[in-house]
């Protein structure tokens, strides 16, 4: 049996203007929000990895 | 963007012809501007380009480790139908198994196709497939 995938609900602050804004629009903002977390994530991995391949090419200079 | 191991390997490796232009397009990966990806069979041919380099052999290991989870972001398993194409692309052009797959993931995707080969890029232009040089992306 795979381990169940768990979800957990995370809150942010933001100007309730904001808020205004994003109610008139028809988005999923839990499913966008999700998505940019993911991205990032992503983003920001590759980043460190690539920080390595960085040092390791200096080094072998 | 459809990149090849050519690609791939002027970002791990220095002193190549077109290392600038290739960086600059992984920089422009990194911001987001351009969207990458790569047949898996470049990941495999990639650490085999490594392993076959002159380069010390603690580097080659560590590059194609950290190269293999890099990718790992980016690569894309092809369907079946899709090495059936990529066969005889390989057996039409000559050309390497990561180059045929490029190719097809290219025309299945609608991405276009970058490469940094200057043979690759002839004998693929010369024979009506779409593919572009990185040195006209900059």
């Amino acid at each position: 049996m795979g381990k169940e995938k768990k979800d957990v609900i995370i809150s942010l602050r933001i100007p309730e203007k904001l808020k205004d804004e994003m109610s008139k629009l028809n988005i999923n903002w839990s499913e966008y929000l999700r998505k940019a977390i993911e991205d990032k994530i992503c983003r920001e991995k590759m980043k460190m990895i690539w920080s390595k391949i960085e040092d390791l090419k200096e080094s072998s200079v | 963007m459809i990149v090849d191991s050519s690609i791939i390997l002027n970002w791990l490796l220095k002193g190549g012809k077109f290392e600038e232009e290739c960086l600059k397009l992984r920089k422009a990966f990194e911001n987001g501007s351009v969207r990458l990806r790569v047949p898996e069979f470049v990941v495999y041919d990639v650490c085999i380009k490594l392993a076959e380099s002159d380069i010390p052999i603690d580097t080659a290991s560590k590059l194609a480790h950290l190269a293999y989870e890099y990718m790992s972001y980016f690569a894309v398993k092809l369907e079946g139908d899709m090495l059936d194409e990529a066969v005889k692309i390989y057996r039409k052009y000559g050309v390497d198994f990561n180059v045929a797959s490029c190719v097809v993931l290219s025309k299945r995707s609608g991405d276009i196709y970058v490469t940094a080969d200057d043979e690759v890029y002839d004998i693929l232009s010369k024979a009506g497939v779409k593919v572009t040089h990185v040195k006209d992306l900059f």
